[in-house]
């Protein structure tokens, strides 16, 4: 990865974040139009925007943002009224900004966006509202609020050398070094600060010099917890000007002041009472930011993925001596092995929760989603998010969004009823939306619930009917999860007028796929007239599963436990022929049966007293599988058959068991249909 | 461009195959191996290969090759594309060089050899049919 692309990456990254809290100040606002702080911090989001965009050269994006701001400031001095118009307006801008990072993202420069007309808007408001007040002469003002803060020529510095550094420098410039005090200034909007500091630490290093002490401290220069200027107390060979010279030339370096140390404690007075106004401002600017300041590593995906297959390859590794060990009964590594179980059981747990994220990151985008939705639909929605700390798997995450998206538009356009309509039933204008996250033993529940028109039972039934997916006598005998879980059927919905919004049935076959593709399940439950509540249930984690193994003609076979219903054991008789399919009927229920040795093309084992049935929830109602003999549960990791076999019809991958055989995980939707 | 190839000569049955050294990964003694229900009949199943799933390709099927009576008893891994293949041998020979102007071009016994086989190699007493890694599970073209 070249340094470019790193940077690239961040900016992407770090500008994502700054969206989100631009999002989120601006719903801050408008609910709340008088509240200055999230003017404020609209205001900071964008100034930050601006200087890494300029920083890393993108032209429209810095200039967007630079009118935006310019125009908050407008709003921050109060000289404009923050009215809903103006609230749209800035979510316009923002839509840009995202616009253009997604751009950014995906092609590495900013395309074929157009912000002129958006940048003019800008301009226009900022011009009608301050009377006469240039957008120049505001940007001056803003300039003239952090003043130079010396002049050149007489230098201040907050650095105060400790008696262990001046002790160092003294012994140092007794065997010829010299030490120097050095003032860095980087450029205005300088956006990789970091980065830039490290460059000029590595300058002095690669020509033999050491840096004794900083102000700020190392962390806070890591943490760009400074503004623009960087002290530092160098010992060095170098002379002077070449020291002078190597820093200036690092690019983005404003300006650099290299003195010797002992010309420093001139100045003393003045600097102490510097470093008081300096350490006022810095508490309070910690202060502010101190939330979103976090100790954290980014860690690429992939290397969290290579490290998830290791441990898994532990795992395996480990029941392996377990069960070779069994045969042998040495008591002698009782207790080392007990021990390294119990290492690679705890292993286990933080590798998974290192790739666990807050779900938070998913929901953080409904607010405005729904915001601009109830808008557009004309409807009173309160939104009511719950739970987005909860935790679930990186991969289950990046996922989870779009099903999410569609839910929500459901609940929105189908479920919540207009104003008027509810105000007729009896309820309060205002629909309530909840989206809740939580743990359940191995799950993650997530739930999307309002207290809308509720699904019609006999609507979806009719229409289930009509489409020939189901005949009346099934129908009977369904509950009502089971004919809501019609609604997930491609193409099908039973509201006549298809909006725009969610769409002609597209999206929720789509929630559908995409939740079982990741080893989940959805459940609604529904009342009419009182609202719908649509379950989403996942496992904590996809790489490791618990599993049902069974054996059919000697393979073993393993059933995901999220998709299975129940197990039995029936006598061969039990299987009636209805309308040419082989059914069981299990508590007045008809289960449609397939032989697992019929579909795999093993050989048919016809004199069996007892077979096993394995009963599995699909979208088409539950189906059971006959399989020779149930082994038990176990915990696998699950690994990709690789690229020739990711097509065939009944597995979705597989696993090494303890004695290093191969169980096929079987994909119960594709089998079943 | 290249003089000369070094190819690592294997058989299957009484033929004669070779592939280039660099694409083979390793021999190992067969293990057992799983049968995928419902994948495509030139795989013969799947092994476990320290802890990976390999996928096992029927070579001998794809080539129409006669494999005698014994089963193969090793296994070529290939590195293809960047994942491992399996192949079913009945013994792995030796590595050797050979002259680029020393392969012949193929002569067509059969449509499906035409678009796997690089060249005919005369060798000894014997005709080693190198062939293209790259092409084998080439499943898109007519075969004979």
């Amino acid at each position: 990865m070249s340094e470019m692309d790193a940077y690239l990456s961040v900016f992407i990254e770090e500008s994502r974040e700054h969206l989100q809290e631009l999002n989120d100040a601006l719903l801050n606002l408008e609910r709340n139009p008088e509240d200055i702080e999230s003017i404020n911090e609209i205001f900071r989001a964008l100034h930050t925007l601006k200087g890494m965009a300029g920083t890393m050269g993108f032209e429209r994006l810095t200039k967007l943002c630079h009118r935006m701001e310019a125009f908050l400031d407008i709003l921050r001095k109060g000289e404009i009224k923050v009215t809903p118009e103006i609230v749209d307006r800035i979510f316009y801008g923002v839509d840009f900004i995202s616009q253009l990072i997604e751009s950014i993202a995906s092609s590495g420069s900013e395309g074929e966006i157009d912000v002129e007309d958006v940048v003019k808007t800008f301009e226009d408001l900022s011009k009608e509202e301050t009377t006469g007040e240039s957008i120049a002469e505001e940007e001056q003002q803003a300039e003239a609020e952090t003043p130079n803060e010396e002049e050149p020529g007489e230098e201040v510095a907050v650095l105060r050398p400790t008696p262990e550094v001046l002790d160092v420098a003294k012994k140092a410039t007794d065997q010829g070094f010299n030490v120097f005090y050095v003032k860095v200034e980087l450029a205005a909007d300088t956006a990789l600060k970091f980065p830039r500091m490290y460059m000029v630490f590595k300058s002095i290093e690669n020509n033999g010099g050491e840096i004794i002490q900083t102000e700020p401290d190392v962390q806070a220069i890591e943490e760009e917890k400074f503004d623009r200027t960087v002290e530092l107390i160098v010992v060095t060979k170098q002379n002077k000007e070449s020291l002078q010279e190597s820093i200036s030339n690092i690019s983005e370096i404003e300006r650099v002041v290299v003195k010797d140390l002992k010309d420093l404690s001139l100045s003393e007075k003045t600097a102490k009472k510097h470093e008081k106004s300096k350490k006022a401002k810095t508490d309070t600017e910690t202060k502010e930011r101190a939330p979103t300041l976090s100790r954290t590593v980014r860690v690429d995906i992939e290397k969290l993925d290579t490290l998830m297959n290791l441990m898994g390859e532990l795992v395996i590794a480990r029941s392996r001596i377990v069960e070779t060990l069994k045969r042998y009964k040495v008591k002698e590594v009782d207790e080392s092995l007990a021990q390294l179980s119990r290492t690679t059981l705890d292993l286990q747990n933080v590798v998974m929760k290192i790739r666990m994220i807050p779900v938070a990151f998913v929901f953080n985008r409904f607010p405005r989603m729904v915001r601009d939705l109830s808008k557009e639909l004309g409807k009173r929605v309160n939104l009511i998010i719950s739970g987005q700390e909860t935790e679930l798997d990186r991969t289950v995450v990046d996922q989870i969004g779009e099903p999410l998206v569609h839910l929500i538009r459901n609940a929105i356009d189908h479920g919540i009823e207009t104003p008027e309509e509810r105000i007729a039933r009896g309820k309060p204008a205002e629909g309530r939306l909840e989206l809740t996250a939580r743990q359940e033993g191995n799950s993650v529940i997530i739930e999307v619930v309002d207290d809308g028109r509720g699904f019609d039972r006999n609507a979806i039934q009719r229409k289930a009917i009509e489409r020939g997916l189901l005949d009346e006598q099934t129908a009977s005998m369904m509950n009502d999860d089971e004919i809501f879980q019609f609604v997930f059927h491609p193409g099908f919905s039973t509201k006549e007028d298809a909006t725009e919004i969610s769409g002609r049935g597209v999206g929720m076959d789509v929630v559908k796929t995409t939740i079982e593709s990741l080893n989940g399940r959805v459940a609604i439950h529904s009342e009419p007239g009182k609202g719908t509540r649509v379950s989403v249930i996942l496992p904590l984690t996809l790489a490791i599963i618990q599993v049902l193994l069974v054996r059919v003609a000697g393979n073993i076979y393993a059933f995901p436990i999220v998709s299975i219903d129940s197990v039995m054991k029936i006598s061969p008789q039990d299987i009636q022929e209805i309308q040419d399919r082989e059914v069981v009927v299990s508590r007045g229920e008809i289960i449609p049966v397939h032989f697992l040795r019929r579909i795999f093309k093993f050989q048919e084992d016809g004199n069996r007293e007892a077979v096993n049935v394995v009963v599995v929830k699909t979208r088409e109602g539950k189906r059971g599988f006959v399989v020779d003999d149930l082994i038990g549960q176990e915990d696998i990791v699950i690994k990709s058959l690789g690229k020739l076999l990711s097509n065939i019809p009944y597995f979705g991958g597989g696993a090494i068991l303890g004695d290093g055989s191969i169980a096929l995980i079987v994909d119960v939707a594709r089998l079943a249909s | 461009m290249e003089k000369s190839v070094e190819l690592l000569e294997f058989k299957i049955g009484n033929q004669s195959l070779a592939f280039d050294v660099d694409a083979v990964e390793m021999v190992i003694e067969a293990p057992e191996t799983t049968v995928v229900p419902g994948a495509p009949d030139f795989v013969k199943g799947v092994i476990n290969l320290r802890g990976r799933i390999v996928t096992v390709i029927d070579l001998a099927s794809i080539l129409a090759l006669d494999i005698g009576e014994r089963p193969p008893d090793q296994i070529l891994v290939l590195k293809v594309d960047g994942e491992e293949l399996g192949i079913p041998v009945h013994g792995v020979d030796e590595v050797f060089t050979v002259d680029i102007s020393e392969i012949g071009t193929p002569v067509s016994r059969s449509e499906r050899y035409l678009n796997k086989v690089k060249g005919i190699i005369k060798r000894k007493d014997r005709l080693i049919l190198y062939l293209d890694v790259n092409k084998i599970l080439n499943m898109d073209e007519k075969e004979g």
